[in-house]
């Protein structure tokens, strides 16, 4: 019955060891940080924490294995969800949202019984006319194009209102990083023909181009209404600039010829936790530079280092 | 001349290739053969560089081999996902001015416009052998290529190498199934023990069957004879 748990504590103790134990500090008192902000930002908050969740369901890599091997798979999964929601969950109880410890224990219970993996065979010959020979963004977009649409279309109306086009923005550019969880084949990669250098500042070019072309008109609205925020809006696009640089990073630094996918998950909400507390910022920095070095001297492993 | 000397590889200080020294005729086809886990893969991974010895020196013709040289066709592999394979095979640069994609692919039965997701095994090895033929390149290492293919994919494979190699690529091919190697390797090499044992040419290819399985399958017959 709690064959997941046990998985999940062994890979926590091997990977993290004490470590997790300051990782459940930190996550929590950032989540005490943001529900009790003035600016009342609990209520996105917990929709962003449900993404995450959702997210990650939608892209394990076990879901197969758990529910072949596993007796009473979903309950499993429930209660793996439940508990690592604890910790974000229980901060809120000491603030004036202790209504979104409920609200975010009943969402995420309800992850494991949707079925998010519908079959799309639509191959939308349009996005290959667009993206060219971008492969992540062809195969990110097709998988997924509605929902892209839907934050896009949401933060252009919200767009002249304070914080409501921020928050469906990020979700949008979170689909976006989420693009780089797949590995391509060393085939592929090789087939840039490009030095490690070249290859991350080729595909940071052509991200940062794309975030630009969605996040500029939405940011520029919202900056036009709302002037107070022209400032956090240029830091909120440079953070997830900088967010992008750093998924690149990470994917290629933990990228592995035999291994479909990064795993760079735990990273990454450090990561996106420095969106919500400027003084990370200088630690986002820090986090970019090391990942990118290990991202250069790893692909050296599959790329020539001079062309 | 592909010179190897020297060369040691091991996983988590467990020795798996261990002074390994031995050329290989350049434009030549050559088998590795050897038991599972005689270490046929990670030399493959360390001949492309994706594995780095722990000592030891490669060379092509006295240079560095360039990873862009290299045609790898593993045993393993993954794909994109929602990638259809015409979109895959035009990631690669088409450098071999001859590579006739549509012809290729009506060869080797792939629909190109299907998602690879949908396809078989077979076909996604037969795909990813059209990627690296595309590309004008010096070595190509086959891992296990016969693995999954149906009898005309085998055949037209086997003629694909016999053209590369006409074209004056050296090619390297790993297989547990020996038969296949016969007719199209100029020299097929046995791993054993960490190392390359012996090197047999076309006439000696019966004393190899002889020496790489003979002493096996006594044994297997002696175990099972005893076990079942």
């Amino acid at each position: 019955m709690n064959q997941l748990l046990k998985i999940r504590f062994f890979q926590l103790k091997r990977d993290l060891g004490f470590l997790f134990f300051v990782i459940v500090a930190l996550v929590s008192c950032v989540s005490f940080f943001v529900f009790n902000h003035q600016k009342q930002i609990g209520l996105y908050a917990a929709g962003i924490v449900v993404y995450l969740f959702h997210n990650f369901h939608k892209n394990r890599r076990d879901f197969a294995f758990i529910t072949k091997h596993f007796e009473r798979a979903k309950f499993q999964i429930l209660i793996e969800y439940q508990l690592f929601l604890l910790p974000v969950s229980i901060s809120c109880l000491f603030t004036n949202y202790w209504y979104c410890f409920f609200i975010l224990h009943v969402l995420v219970f309800t992850i494991p019984f949707v079925n998010f993996k519908t079959k799309n065979t639509f191959k939308f010959s349009f996005i290959t006319r667009f993206f060219k020979d971008d492969f992540i963004f062809i195969s990110g977009v097709r998988r997924n194009l509605v929902l892209l649409i839907i934050l896009f279309l949401l933060a252009l109306a919200l767009s002249p209102l304070k914080l409501f086009p921020l928050v469906t923005l990020f979700l949008f550019n979170n689909v976006i990083f989420s693009f780089y969880e797949a590995n391509e084949s060393v085939q592929m990669l090789q087939a840039s023909q490009q030095t490690p250098k070249q290859l991350i500042a080729s595909l940071l070019n052509s991200g940062v181009k794309k975030m630009v072309l969605v996040n500029f008109p939405i940011l520029l609205i919202n900056s036009i209404f709302n002037p107070d925020l022209w400032m956090f809006n240029m830091y909120f696009f440079a953070y997830n600039v900088l967010i992008l640089a750093t998924v690149i990073a990470l994917k290629y630094e933990s990228y592995q010829y035999k291994n479909s996918v990064s795993n760079h998950q735990i990273k990454l909400i450090v990561m996106i936790l420095g969106l919500f507390i400027p003084y990370l910022f200088p630690l986002a920095i820090i986090f970019y530079v090391q990942s990118r070095a290990g991202a250069i001297k790893n692909l050296s492993h599959y790329l020539d280092v001079v062309n | 001349m592909l010179s190897i000397k020297d060369l040691s590889f091991s996983y988590n200080e467990e020795p798996v290739l261990k002074d390994v020294n031995i050329s290989f005729e350049v434009n030549h086809i050559h088998g590795i053969v050897g038991l599972n886990g005689s270490g046929k893969t990670t030399f493959f991974n360390v001949l492309a560089g994706f594995l780095i010895p722990d000592n030891g020196t490669i060379l092509l013709n006295n240079a560095e081999v360039l990873k862009k040289n290299i045609a790898y066709i593993d045993a393993e592999f993954f794909f994109y996902p929602k990638l259809t394979a015409s979109e895959f095979l035009s990631i690669f640069p088409k450098t071999n001015s001859n590579f006739n994609e549509t012809e290729l692919a009506h060869i080797f039965n792939l629909p190109l416009d299907e998602f690879i997701e949908n396809y078989s095994t077979g076909m996604k090895k037969k795909l990813l052998i059209l990627s690296q033929l595309k590309q004008d390149k010096q070595l190509f290492i086959f891992d296990e290529p016969f693995n999954g293919l149906d009898i005309e994919s085998n055949k037209s494979l086997q003629y694909i190498i016999e053209l590369l190699n006409k074209k004056g690529k050296t090619i390297f091919i790993a297989s547990h199934i020996i038969e296949p190697l016969f007719g199209l390797c100029h020299q097929i090499h046995h791993l054993k023990n960490k190392n390359f044992a012996k090197s047999y040419f076309p006439n000696d290819y019966e004393l190899l069957n002889k020496e790489v399985f003979g002493e096996f399958d006594e044994h297997l017959k002696n175990t099972l004879s005893q076990s079942l």
